[in-house]
């Protein structure tokens, strides 16, 4: 256990916020006007140490080599993004490092990132030391990304450093000398990886009949209706619609060009970077359009990163950055159309009446076709861009191995929405069956197109930091220390700035590369807590053995390097909100006085979320390392638990006589997340062969260790004990029978093929209290296989990703039939509903609108989310001979590769990532080439 | 030269990062602007009052879109499965989310009204006004109180105490006399520092005199009923009488002449507090036909049942049942009383400049996928006229809290209790004249002559269900009369109506829905299982 530590008398929090930087700057100021001393030692731009700086890893705000490492982190070289062709580099993440769980729900051009879990929680993202999330950018400026997993490596956060972090570092030109330029062009294809499969209107009408018998009620539907549904001979008076054929392409466009330039000399390093991207999405466009109302992405971006070394004891970097993001969809919105896609049967109206006007009737006045192509178009513009500055000094003159650094980071970001959308009218064709006239009833209220511009949002970012350090080698013995103090402020809009200020340090003592011990620890604070009660401490401690190095460890050995490690830390989350802890009267529902009608406003005390504390986690995580074969081979294993207190969470057992309703918000809650990662790998070469194999595993476990819930009468109720966000709901128990037994919701009468439920008290009903865990509880595991080789100018790469344990319920206006008051869609997989002739069915009989009994969360809905995919894989070739050469160019390399290749599911009906009706996860499959000069 | 720029980028790093900000948001309201003892006018800590009015009891389509009475034998909700069966099939617990649960939202404005009292003494506004306020402020505590009491039974009376968010309570209950003593003395204290009705037009909807004793003689009232008073005290039926009593003696009120604008008028001589509502459309789009297009589109959602219909009268106050009335079941809607038309929509009815079509495929009763009325009507009460209209316009929709009809009844019932059961005409008498009710030759509005207590009884219960249709009343005058065990284990019909409007409809009675009461449990609902766990002091009502 870690308690808070005890400030000396006379040292407060604040004394030391306040004079902090006046401190530091005397500090710098003075060292900087010393003279540059002729002695000196070695360049230290980017605190590079000498070497091949490609196998040092960044850690936080420093670098280490792998065999050293006593943090737990995970390493990705940026190179391996290269073959992914999305739009955000951290659909490139998938699969390929242990402990990161990556999920993607959307597959929306602009909108298609994965959700990042690090051990069961959302890391923050850093891009070069600085709290920002950069993920759409091009692959090529990555050089690296590491994954910040235990206490220790994340310890310098302090406020911020309880859920890990994902550190992105660009290049910065320096393993190339001289002058480095290449040109990539990049064009390839999108398509849905799986759109659902609806029922044709004659299917759908057969068993909406059905549904309206098994509840008691006559068909809506008569045999001439069927008749007509089937022939397709009555395209208005009987409409059967494919919309997702009617307003989706089979598949879309994406291109990308990318100019990269690089190096670095004596006193200079650069790499500079242009990236142009267009996304299309699947809508079809109309001709009656001079506009476009597809859903696309356009991206363009300026990175430039350059260092300069001013003199032989003083070096700086500027990092310049401008990104111009534009995003336009169809006036509806393109989440609207999906989920009227998902909802709207196929025989609710005609695409278009016989006249040409929009169709559409009392029930469906919102016609997809017209939300499609009539609905004008949105554009939203997201505009950002960066300066990063720095300074180091090497005060070596002074003290050998003392330096100095001070950096500046200024972030600037404005989204801006172009609303050109337009509302539309429906109509509905009536036919006079005597004289066979035609009249329209219409629906709905055209309007004009907009022309709107609004700034959706305005924010700026101000990140400052001062550090210093010392880094000495005394024979077996060396020591490395850093103490940096940074100021992140960020503001949005009116906001007042979210400011975390935080004092870190890490000190690093190494003798002969055989003990290593590490210490990490900040004060750290947020201005959104209560004054005084804004700071906290969160320290850190690590150490290593390598094995190898001993004198008893066989020099011979088979066994190259033999590591074990093990780290525990206090690490903290800022949860305060804004400004919550003061007492304020907000404006509140109004009343109406008098016979004039007019409003009186109202005003109360805000309820306050009772936050008065971080969250934290004491996080101990144990590590093994070991290469084999030559370093051919390498195996590494993490043990990690996770034990997180001070969760936000509404108490469960408060009493509504305190007046504050049903919420009552505090620092209450407990969890555990704990797991095994494992990583192994070998490569080899033979003549022109080289390969590779590498892969990962995760097993993921969490446990809820206490949550406020009320008192329950039967344990089962209980979330306590189970993993976080376990599946709760009834317990399925097969289907009604014939005779129509079977225990059923409350207050529901069965039916024959209604879904049975377990009554787990024994009560003789079935309601909450027959509510338990359902599906796994087991760990969630999930993995990543990466191989490859190349052979002369040849090389493929495939990475195999996936995931097991995982529980996805099937619920929802997606799954389930005829939703929405009866006006919902049905689909392939209600075909095998239960009926009398059809009692073993995978679906329950059907009936019309919601089912109180049926369609409620149960085990009957629990599937595996387990899937397999092949994520991505390339092909390339690269041709390089002295007639390039004569040209100037080095190399042109080809390539083809795909992302979303494969996938293997049970699940049939969607995509295991996908449940909810959004726009379907692509599979993009691209080429291009690239010139190296 | 290159110095010199170092030192300036790095001063302006500092300076940057010693930027001054506010500590914290300046334009927040705190409590100290609230109540100032330098505002005089309060501007403030009126909008505070302001908002504690909206803590009064609302109505209307609050339950999943229906009404109240459609947990009764008055109606059901159109769509299939709707949340109000979770109380008309008695499926409550103490864990599923209660539709008309009070427990949170009644001590959330208990909490709100006594922060107002706590600190309106601060601000100088002068005694009146003060007085105005503070006892507005109590009468909105005590019928939240009431709220609670006639859905728990007596819980815990907090006085003007204020938690904290963290406090671990161990409050056992007041039991339900001591909860009405309460209300009753908040009311005698503030009754007379309110204003008195009539009010000026600029202050109507502000709680008056006639508010305050109109909760005491309808607390007494509950207190008085079978439910809450087993023994049946006549004291307690004294009591209810004479706070009724008290009412009337004040002369502030009477009955409207016209019964639907009791409803859509913002003043009038009946209503004796109503929650306060802009002007609206949408009760008619909640609740007429189904049958009209935008602009018009109407939802029907709340359809009244054939039991609610048979239980109004003819025109001439003689029930249907009885040979003598001259009801035609197959012309079933003619020469009825004219409260009928005004409370539901049958088929024929006018709205919209068009007659109402609820027969088989017509256009409000088209079958097919559409939500339709299931019993043959739609609910009309509450709307205001739009027969003879193309569209809707926004009209006044206060929900009635207290009006005057109710007080009279309140009077009749209590006073038949104690065997004045001559007072009990009057007062049924003077509620059928002004429904249009022709008095006859003998003129009792076709009422029994020479009614026993019980017969009375009947007959009050009868009227209050008629009158009081749709205004939350019958759901808990079923449970305080304790009958809900009867009427609320039945089988509910509606109408189907076979024909065409020009060769005649059929009329076919047909069993539409089931309901349940579970007694005697239902006749209390359950505690929260929040609130048993964090306070268990508090115990659970009997049999949950």
């Amino acid at each position: 256990m870690i308690h808070a530590i005890k400030l000396p008398e006379g040292v407060s929090p604040e004394s030391i916020r306040r004079d902090m930087p006046v401190l530091l700057l005397l500090m710098l100021l003075a060292l900087l006007a010393l003279p540059a001393s002729s002695q000196a030692g070695t360049a230290t731009r980017d605190s590079l140490p000498a070497g091949d700086s490609l196998k040092i890893y960044p850690i936080l705000y420093q670098r280490q080599s792998p065999g050293n490492l006593v943090e737990s982190i995970g390493h990705l070289k940026g190179k391996k993004l290269e073959s992914t062709a999305a739009t955000f580099i951290n659909t490139g993440f998938s699969g390929r490092i242990a402990g990161l769980f990556t999920s993607q729900i959307s597959g929306e051009p602009g909108n298609d990132g994965v959700n990042l879990r690090l051990r069961g929680l959302d890391p923050l993202i850093l891009v070069d030391g600085v709290p920002r999330s950069l993920l759409s950018v091009n692959p090529e400026q990555i050089e690296s990304v590491t994954v910040l997993k235990d206490a220790l490596s994340t310890a310098m956060l302090g406020m911020r450093s309880m859920n890990g972090a994902v550190l992105i570092t660009t290049r910065k030109g320096l393993h190339k000398t001289g002058f480095n330029l290449d040109v990539t062009a990049h064009t390839g294809t999108s398509s849905p990886l799986k759109l659902p499969e609806p029922l044709s209107a004659f299917d759908y009408a057969t068993l909406y009949n059905e549904a309206l018998g098994n509840d008691g009620k006559p068909a809506i539907y008569t045999q001439e209706d069927l008749n007509a549904y089937q022939s397709g001979n009555d395209p208005f008076g009987h409409p059967n619609v494919n919309w997702y054929d009617r307003v989706l392409e089979d598949h879309a466009s994406f291109n990308r060009y990318v100019l990269n330039a690089e190096g670095s000399g004596k006193n200079l390093n650069y790499f500079v970077s242009l990236d142009y991207l267009n996304q299309q999405g699947l809508f079809s466009n109309s001709s009656l359009n001079t506009y476009s109302t597809n859903s696309e992405y356009q991206r363009y971006i300026f990175r430039s990163n350059v260092g300069v070394q001013i003199n032989p004891t003083l070096s700086m970097y500027i990092n310049l950055f401008g990104r111009i993001r534009d995003q336009n969809q169809p006036g509806s919105g393109t989440e609207s159309i999906f989920n009227a896609l998902s909802t709207t049967p196929f025989n609710a109206y005609p695409a278009l009446n016989p006249d040409g006007s929009l169709g559409g009737n009392v029930n469906y006045n919102n016609n997809i076709y017209g939300q499609s192509v009539l609905s004008g178009y949105m554009n939203e513009v997201y505009s950002d861009g960066f300066v990063d500055l720095g300074l180091k000094k090497d005060l070596s003159a002074l003290l050998e191995g003392w330096w100095v650094q001070g950096a500046i980071s200024y972030n600037l970001a404005l989204t801006q929405e172009i609303d050109r959308s337009k509302d539309f009218e429906t109509f509905e064709m009536l036919l006079d069956p005597g004289t066979g006239d035609t009249t329209y009833n219409r629906f709905g209220t055209k309007s004009d197109q907009r022309n709107n511009s609004s700034i959706l949002a305005r924010s700026h970012q101000l990140y400052a930091a001062g550090s210093t350090g010392f880094s000495r080698n005394w024979g077996e013995h060396s020591l490395d220390a850093l103490l940096m103090y940074n100021i992140d402020s960020y503001s949005i809009d009116s906001d007042l700035p979210n400011r975390y200020q935080t004092l870190a340090a890490r000190l690093r003592y190494n003798i002969g590369n055989k003990y290593l011990l590490e210490a990490a620890a900040s004060y750290s604070g947020n201005n959104r807590y209560e004054e005084g009660n804004r700071f906290g401490l969160f320290p850190a401690f690590g150490a290593a053995w390598n094995m190898h190095e001993e004198d008893f460890f066989p020099e011979d050995s088979w066994i190259s390097a033999l590591k074990i490690r093990a780290s525990y830390g206090l690490t903290g989350n800022a949860v305060a909100g804004y400004y919550e802890y003061i007492n304020r009267y907000g404006s509140a529902s109004g009343y109406y006085f008098g016979t004039s009608v007019s409003r009186v406003s109202g005003r109360a005390l805000q309820v306050p979320r009772d936050i008065s504390t971080w969250e934290k986690a004491e996080k101990l995580n144990i590590g093994l390392d070991l290469s084999f074969a030559g370093k051919r081979g390498f195996i590494s294993a993490d043990y990690y638990r996770h034990t997180l207190k001070d969760l936000v969470q509404a108490r469960g057992r408060s009493s509504a006589i305190l007046g504050w309703g049903k919420d009552i918000i505090q620092n209450l809650g407990k969890d555990r997340y704990s797991g095994m990662e494992l990583q192994a790998g070998w490569n080899d070469r033979s003549g022109d062969l080289s390969y590779y194999i590498s892969g990962n595993m995760t097993m993921a476990g969490s446990e809820i260790l206490f949550n406020d819930e009320p008192d329950y009468p039967y344990n089962w109720m209980y979330r306590t004990g189970h993993q976080v966000g376990q599946l709760f709901g009834y317990v399925a128990d097969g289907f009604v029978g014939q005779a129509g037994e079977g225990m059923v919701m409350e207050g529901y009468q069965p039916v024959p093929g209604d879904i049975k439920y377990r009554d787990l008290n024994g009560d003789g009903v079935i309601n909450q209290f027959d509510r338990q865990a359902i599906g796994t509880e087991k760990p969630l595991i999930f993995y990543g296989l990466d191989l490859g080789f190349s052979w002369k100018g040849f090389s493929l790469s495939v990475l195999v990703q996936g995931v097991a344990n995982k529980n996805i319920m099937l619920t929802g206006a997606r799954q389930w039939e005829f939703q929405n008051d009866g006006k919902g869609q049905a689909y392939q997989h209600h075909l095998d509903r239960w009926t009398l002739e059809n009692t073993d069915a995978t679906y329950p009989r059907l009936s019309v609108g919601t089912n109180i009994s049926n369609h409620i969360a149960s085990s009957f809905w629990v599937r595996p989310g387990d899937y397999l995919r092949i994520k991505n894989a390339e092909i390339a070739y690269t041709l390089q001979n002295s007639w390039l050469g004569q040209v100037g160019i080095k190399h042109v390399r080809l390539f083809v590769n795909g992302l979303n290749l494969v996938t293997i599911s049970d699940l049939k009906r969607s995509d295991p990532e996908t449940l909810a009706g959004t726009y379907p996860i692509q599979r993009i499959i691209s080429g291009g080439l690239t010139v190296k000069f | 030269m290159r110095q010199q720029y170092i030192y300036g980028l790095i001063g302006a790093f500092f300076l940057a990062a010693c930027d001054k900000a506010e500590e914290f948001p300046q334009h927040y309201i705190t409590p100290l602007h609230v109540y100032n003892p330098l505002d005089s006018s309060g501007d403030y800590a009126m909008e505070v009052l302001n908002h504690l009015y909206t803590f009064l009891p609302n109505g209307y389509n609050r339950i999943n879109n229906v009404v109240l009475g459609a947990a009764t034998d008055d109606a059901i909700a159109s769509a299939n499965y709707n949340n109000i069966e979770i109380l008309s099939q008695s499926r409550l617990n103490p864990v599923i989310d209660n539709p008309d649960g009070y427990w949170y939202q009644g001590y959330e404005a208990i909490r709100n009204v006594n922060l107002f009292l706590t600190n309106i003494s601060k601000i100088p506004i002068g005694e009146t006004t003060r007085g105005y306020w503070s006892s507005e402020a109590r009468f909105i505590r005590a019928i939240n109180y009431f709220e609670l009491i006639k859905r728990y039974g007596g819980v815990p009376l907090v006085g003007d105490q204020l938690f904290s968010q963290d406090e671990q309570l161990e409050m056992d209950r007041d039991s339900y006399e001591d909860c009405v003593s309460y209300i009753v003395s908040e009311m005698d204290a503030i009754k007379d520092q309110l204003r008195t009705d009539p009010i000026g037009n600029t202050d109507v909807g502000r709680i008056t005199r006639g508010g305050a004793l109109a909760l005491k003689s309808r607390a007494l009232l509950y207190a008085a009923s079978p439910l809450n008073n087993p023994s049946q005290s006549v004291s307690k039926w004294q009591a209810a009488a004479d706070a009724a009593k008290q009412v009337i003696d004040l002369e502030d009120f009477d009955l409207e002449d016209n019964f639907t604008e009791v409803f859509t008028e913002r003043k009038n001589d009946e209503v004796i507090l109503a929650w306060q509502r802009d002007q609206t459309q949408d009760l008619e789009r909640n609740n007429a036909p189904v049958g009209y297009t935008a602009p018009n589109a109407s939802n029907g959602y709340v359809s009244p049942t054939q039991e609610l219909v048979d239980a109004f009268p003819m025109e001439n106050g003689l029930p249907v049942s009885n040979p003598a009335s001259g009801y035609d079941p197959q012309d079933p809607y003619l020469n009825r009383d004219p409260r009928l038309g005004a409370t539901v929509f049958y088929n024929g009815s006018m709205w919209l400049d068009r007659p109402v079509e609820t027969f088989e495929g017509g256009l409000d009763k088209p079958n097919g996928i559409q939500r339709q009325t299931r019993t043959g009507y739609y609910m009309r009460k509450f709307l205001a006229d739009f027969s003879t209209n193309e569209a809707y316009g926004n009209q006044n929709h206060n929900f009635v809290i207290f009006r005057y009809a109710e007080i009279l009844l309140n009077y009749a019932e209590a006073a038949n209790e104690i065997g004045m059961t001559e007072v009990a005409y009057e007062q049924l008498k003077s509620i059928r004249d002004r429904a249009g009710i022709e008095p006859g030759g003998d003129g009792l509005y076709g009422l029994k002559d020479a009614m026993s207590q019980e017969e009375m009884r009947e007959a009050i219960h009868l009227e209050r269900r008629i009158e009081l249709a749709f205004e939350e009343h019958r759901y808990w005058d079923i449970r305080r009369w304790k009958t809900a065990e009867e009427v609320g284990n039945s089988e509910l019909h509606g109408v189907r109506i076979s024909g065409n409007p020009d060769d005649g409809f059929t009329y076919e009675v047909i069993p539409v829905a089931k309901i349940t009461f579970s007694a005697p449990k239902m006749y209390l609902y359950p505690i929260p299982f929040t609130e048993t766990s964090g306070n268990p002091a508090i115990g659970q009502n009997p049999e949950w």
